[in-house]
């Protein structure tokens, strides 16, 4: 039924009437099924590819500008340097030297997180343990742990025992920065959740604040093992310590003296080879088993 | 068409215990900002009775949510007392559950089952067997059988205040304490909340207190009422919307009572002489 004159300006011309419908309300059996992601897209998902990508772009450069380049006092090409690599890790006892690099760093690493997760549980159950915190943070957190290295081997010799003091101090300053302001910024719902439950302080910090604060825990975790990696190749590259028997860094210090470029670049490729396998492989695995499976974290 | 079994809700009122599951006596509240000292309440006295759904209804700024929050122990009353079975409460516990409005309530490392299931480990009331067996059985009740192990951060704002409910359920607390637990809701779900709590609520016989701002909310979920005056919250009436449930909501009766709580919310109430 149609009240509008044809006359008027088109504009003014209502939408038809429509019927009505009703559908049977039953689910499409075809609605439920699910289709999969073409294959490029799901290789394309997959972290390792990506990265992987990224390195062999990488590669391709370096190899080519090295080719062009053709000096290989200065710039060895990443074939030879993966020669010298293989060769020095199968007779040159780079092995030994990687092994004893990472046990200092472990003992390192993992007192300084003891160190950091003591001071953040004081710090997170009492006012006074904050303040003492923040103001120890404000102190050391600036100061390059290798600047405290001569006081160390004064106070504790020749030895893995200054590289310890040393990686400690690079290292728990930074987990127990990042850990606090993790706590901090636990929502008051889940504390107060938690306290509903009948949590006591220790238990309310080890069930709610440390899961609730893990990516930033994390964050802090990947700063201080990337600082405890730093300093302890430069403490090594410097002063040679650990009593003769260097680690990697003065395998890298060592190679450089006699002009074994090749051996440099080998050495300097191992530290990268770890710090990607500790970050893309341990780390990954950690983020990817809580704070992404828990939906805390994208990407 | 309203699926609670009206008659059995209305028939409940006449069975309950006499003595109250929670008294509060004269409590006044008082919250200190950086600057001064604020009341949020002033001399509130009311009784719960099992089985309740008590409501505290007030404008926003009337110290409603700080009186639940003291009866679950996070805020120390100024003056007065607050008795949970007779027994003063000054700290939080297993025993008072608090629903909260925020969706952030789950923790999101445990997956819905073990959400449901984690206060219940915690206050070992039950056997390892059965907490998870009663966490089986509330997160079915709350619809969720099909989610129990997916993480809270897949489910929507609703699913996620199921769970809250559930759990907070499965404990069998002696009261359950709701902040607007639908507020953040959209208006559907909100009501379909609503009913899905009262039929929860046909089951269980939980004593519930809840607080809102919605005059409509009050009159469905409640079967108590409890106005306060705005700022700082002072009892203004307490009422008995026992009668009503959803289906009532065209009735004059219904109606009437909205318009009366209405009234008392928007005219201001003169101030007691002694000021």
């Amino acid at each position: 039924m149609t009240t509008i004159d044809h006359d008027v300006d088109m504009v003014l011309r209502l939408p038809p009437v429509r019927d009505e419908f009703e559908l049977p309300s039953i689910v499409e059996p075809a609605a439920d099924l699910e289709c999969p992601l073409p294959l490029h897209v799901r290789i394309l998902h997959s972290t390792v590819v990506r990265r992987l990508i990224v390195v062999g772009i990488l590669a391709v450069v370096w190899e080519g500008y090295a080719t062009y380049l053709d000096n290989p006092l200065m710039m060895p090409r990443l074939s030879e340097v993966i020669v010298a690599l293989v060769s020095s890790l199968v007779s040159g006892g780079l092995g030994m030297r990687i092994l004893l690099t990472m046990k200092v760093l472990l003992i390192g690493y993992s007192a300084g997180i003891l160190a950091a997760a003591t001071i953040t549980i004081l710090a997170s159950t009492t006012r006074f343990g904050s303040d003492v915190l923040s103001t120890l943070t404000s102190m050391f957190n600036p100061l390059p742990a290798v600047a405290l290295l001569p006081l160390a081997l004064l106070w504790f010799g020749l030895g893995m025992g200054s590289l310890v003091f040393v990686i400690i101090n690079s290292v728990l300053w930074a987990v127990a920065l990042s850990t606090h302001t993790g706590f901090q910024s636990v929502s008051e719902t889940l504390r107060m959740a938690g306290r509903c439950f009948g949590l006591g302080r220790l238990s309310l910090v080890a069930e709610i604040l440390i899961p609730a604060a893990l990516p930033s825990i994390l964050a802090g975790l990947k700063i201080g093992w990337a600082f405890a990696w730093r300093t302890l190749i430069a403490a090594e590259l410097v002063f040679g310590v650990s009593s003769g028997q260097g680690g990697l860094g003065w395998f890298i210090y060592e190679n450089r003296n006699n002009l074994e470029t090749a051996n440099v670049f080998a050495g300097l490729l191992c530290v990268i080879l770890i710090g990607l396998f500790v970050e893309s492989v341990i780390f990954r695995t950690i983020e990817r088993r809580t704070v992404r499976r828990w939906g805390m974290q994208k990407f | 068409m309203n699926m609670i079994n009206q008659p059995q809700i209305k028939q409940a009122y006449s069975l309950t215990d006499t003595k109250p599951v929670l008294s509060l006596k004269d409590v006044t509240l008082r919250y200190q900002t950086d600057s001064s000292i604020v009341t949020a309440a002033y001399g509130v006295s009311f009784d719960v009775y099992r089985g309740d759904r008590f409501i505290l209804l007030g404008a926003s700024g009337c110290g409603k949510s700080s009186l639940l929050k003291a009866v679950g122990g996070f805020l120390n009353p100024a003056a007065g007392e607050i008795r949970l079975d007779g027994r003063i409460v000054d700290a939080p516990g297993p025993d008072r559950m608090m629903v909260f409005q925020e969706f952030d309530q789950l923790l999101p490392w445990k997956t819905i089952l073990q959400n449901v299931a984690y206060p219940m480990q915690k206050a070992r009331r039950w056997s390892p067997a059965e907490t998870l067996e009663r966490a089986k059985l509330f997160t079915a009740k709350v619809g969720l059988e099909k989610f129990a192990d997916a993480f809270p951060h897949t489910l929507s704002g609703g699913m996620k205040q199921r769970v809250a409910i559930a759990r907070a359920m499965a404990i069998e607390p002696k009261i359950l304490l709701m902040d607007e637990p639908f507020a953040a809701l959209d208006a559907l779900t909100r009501r379909k909340m609503q009913d899905d709590l009262l039929e929860l609520w046909n089951g269980t016989r939980s004593t519930i207190l809840f607080v809102t701002h919605s005059i409509e909310e009050t009159v469905i979920v409640g079967s108590r009422i409890l106005v306060l005056t705005p700022h700082p919250g002072q009892v203004r009436a307490e009422l008995n919307a026992h009668q009503f449930a959803y289906a009532d909501q065209g009735s004059g009766e219904f109606g009437s009572l909205c318009s009366r709580i209405h009234q008392m919310l928007f005219t201001p109430c003169p101030r007691h002489p002694k000021g």
